[in-house]
């Protein structure tokens, strides 16, 4: 029962990672540039055809240098689609929500000429699985985790230890202020999406082997990094990642002990009791 | 005033105007002159989402049999001959995908007669639409809910997990003695509340034990809690039933990566390709009920047609989509009518029609209280080495 359990927990931190990355680009722009990305998703897809190309097509690179040119490439694809897209729009909340769904749509639609609908596979760069007597994790889950972790220390690194990182804490507090000190806030807008585009891009490539590729699967990260981030409290960092780890865990706990639908409800359930206790999310401010 | 304006263009602005105004009137007269007039035929199918393999097989062997009548010069009904044109809408496989796809083909494109849906909770929704309006529809899926008295114009015309599970159950029991324990998985919607209960009803009948009987949302992709919660009751057999083909590829592929080595079968499906897509190598052995053998030779001209318009591996309903929409064609000419009460009491009466696959036989009057549910031999496929092999042809 213990290894049951145990497994029910690392399951629960595999699928968290992903909600995890995807919740970070998601709250960060939110933060940063107060846009409600609902093409965040369509990154996520994104980077798991690139490494699909990369890896499984073209065969050009190993997986993890595939999913490093592929965050990198998602990473610039989003600060050209924020100079262009969202930056003319930027002024009017209605004018980049519709954009952004517009946005979404046509990635979506632009993938399925290119890939199709049907499902598609990222050969498996690790096989075999970690056993102990009825314990079971298959290997490729066991990376996601450790690479999440690596990308979560060197993110927390980039926001509290570097310039960039305190210009963008800068630009949250007080655009104006930051401007005064010559903080060029149009660039750190720039570097942000693209960070956050980056990190659905990584997500997007580390998951991809584990499941399959359609150009429609961004939809799920997409509705989790939402609940992630109304959870941990929008615009803040640490509630995006234990908003995206409680969602994960609880819904591998409900549904191994409880059952699927079951775990379709409560999760939902868990959230708005959160959230009727503290409306601003777990590590949001009061106003916010 | 339009003649001031005229005037006050440029030489270029005059002459682009004419020439725009030309266009038009060729393609005006072009249109006249070339018109046969055009008869659409509806159709919807999963073109997003795990069941996109069957929209696009849908999609496909509809236009195949379209582009056959066209090719000879079109359909011939009452005097008129008709060029067929193929509108399709996705159903996204649910219920309200099915309702809009029914909706925009009846009451904007004003089609008399739907191929499709493949997928239950679809099928029942555009059935329900389309049987109000009087608009034949010629479906797939596995919920016995989908013909009946109260929908006379909806012919299933692909077998259902009644007229397949039965004979499927039975020879498992006979290829597989001694394996008796079964888990069966399904989603939360249509399938799980009607198809998944029809096939643990037949196991138990066929002597089988159901030791889990689980269900998940419908777009969830990490099974892996759902497939513990299976695995902890140690099942010889885990049927993956009415389940579109990302969600079986995507069940297989994490099954055995927790390392299940016994048998896992889909009664239902098919979408044996998917699972060699995404699954590869934790594909091998995995069972199905199948529909179509593409080394028949009766269907070679059809696999020579699908090759040359569209390449790349046939999906099982491609041809009984074709089938039945060639039937539908067949139908309207001998009948000589449109009228959909007239090709309604036609069809039940097409006992013997040849199909590339054999003759139909219409079946249901005792299961669904009405005839419309075409019966036709199956298969059972296997995944060996890499490849989809038909095992065993049972005739139900």
């Amino acid at each position: 029962m213990t290894l049951f359990f145990v497994q029910s927990l690392l399951n629960g931190f595999t699928i968290g990672a992903l909600y995890v990355m995807m919740a970070l680009g998601f709250t960060l722009i939110f933060g940063i540039l107060r846009i409600v990305n609902f093409a965040h998703g369509e990154f996520y897809m994104l980077g798991a055809f690139f490494v699909y190309m990369l890896f499984g097509i073209w065969k050009v690179v190993g997986y993890l240098p595939a999913v490093v040119i592929s965050a990198i490439s998602i990473g610039l694809l989003g600060m050209f689609f924020e100079r262009i897209v969202f930056r003319p729009v930027r002024a009017n909340e209605l004018q980049v929500l519709i954009t952004s769904f517009a946005l979404s749509i046509g990635i979506q639609q632009v993938s399925v000429l290119f890939w199709g609908a049907e499902d598609l596979s990222i050969p498996p760069p690790y096989t075999g699985t970690l056993q102990w007597k009825q314990f079971v994790f298959p290997y490729d889950r066991v990376i996601v985790v450790g690479y999440t972790l690596l990308i979560l220390i060197a993110f927390y690194y980039l926001l509290k230890r570097t310039k960039v990182g305190l210009a963008m804490e800068a630009v949250v507090q007080d655009k104006e202020a930051a401007q005064i000190q010559g903080i060029k806030v149009n660039h750190i807008y720039l570097i942000s999406f693209g960070i956050a585009t980056l990190l659905a891009g990584a997500a997007g490539g580390l998951v991809g082997p584990i499941f399959a590729l359609t150009p429609y699967i961004g939809a799920m990260p997409l509705m989790r990094a939402f609940m992630a981030v109304i959870l941990g409290g929008m615009g803040n960092i640490t509630g995006a990642v234990v908003g995206g780890l409680v969602i994960g865990v609880s819904e591998s706990f409900l549904t191994t002990y409880f059952g699927g639908a079951f775990a379709a409800i409560m999760t939902f359930i868990v959230i708005m009791i959160i959230l009727v206790i503290k409306p601003s999310g777990l590590f949001g401010e009061v106003g916010s | 005033m339009f003649t001031r304006q005229f005037n006050q263009l440029n030489s270029a602005q005059k002459f682009a105007l004419f020439f725009i105004g030309l266009l038009f009137v060729i393609g005006i007269t072009t249109e006249n002159a070339s018109s046969k007039e055009v008869l659409k035929i509806g159709a919807i199918g999963s073109l997003s989402g795990s069941g996109a393999a069957w929209g696009i097989a849908t999609k496909n062997g509809v236009q195949l049999a379209i582009d056959e009548v066209n090719d000879r010069g079109g359909l011939k009904v009452g005097g008129k001959i008709y060029e067929l044109k193929q509108i399709i809408y996705d159903d996204t496989y649910t219920g309200q995908g099915g309702t809009t796809a029914a909706n925009r083909l009846i009451f904007e494109d004003k089609v008399n007669f739907i191929i499709g849906p493949i997928g239950s909770p679809a099928a029942l929704a555009a059935g329900l639409v389309a049987n109000r309006e009087k608009v034949i529809v010629l479906c797939n899926g596995f919920s016995p809910r989908i013909i009946g008295k109260d929908k006379p114009y909806t012919f299933r015309i692909t077998l259902s997990t009644n007229e397949f599970a039965p004979a499927i159950v039975k020879w498992m029991a006979e290829k597989f003695p001694t394996m008796r324990k079964v888990a069966v998985i399904c989603t939360t919607d249509e399938v799980g509340q009607a198809v998944a209960p029809l096939n643990i009803k037949y196991y138990k009948e066929g002597g089988f034990e159901l030791v889990a009987d689980e269900r998940y949302e419908r777009g969830t992709k990490d099974m892996v809690p759902i497939i513990n919660r299976m695995l902890i009751k140690n099942p010889d057999i885990i049927e993956l039933d009415g389940h579109a083909p990302g969600d079986v590829a995507l069940i297989v592929k994490q099954t055995r990566q927790l390392g299940y080595k016994k048998i896992m079968i889909q009664t239902g499906g098919p979408g044996l390709e998917q699972v060699l897509e995404v699954a590869r190598e934790l594909a091998e052995d995995f069972l199905s009920y199948n529909i179509f053998d593409p080394q028949d030779p009766n269907v070679q001209h059809f696999v020579k047609a699908y090759d040359k318009k569209f390449g790349g591996f046939i999906n099982p309903y491609c041809p009984l989509m074709y089938n039945g929409t060639k039937l539908l064609f067949h139908t309207i000419e001998k009948e000589n009518t449109l009228d959909t009460d007239k090709i309604k009491a036609a069809f039940e009466k097409s006992d013997g029609y040849m199909t590339m696959m054999g003759p139909i036989k219409w079946t249901g009057e005792e299961l669904y209280g009405i005839r419309h549910q075409i019966l036709t031999p199956f298969y059972i496929s296997q995944i060996k080495n890499g490849k989809i092999v038909t095992y065993t042809k049972i005739a139900p």
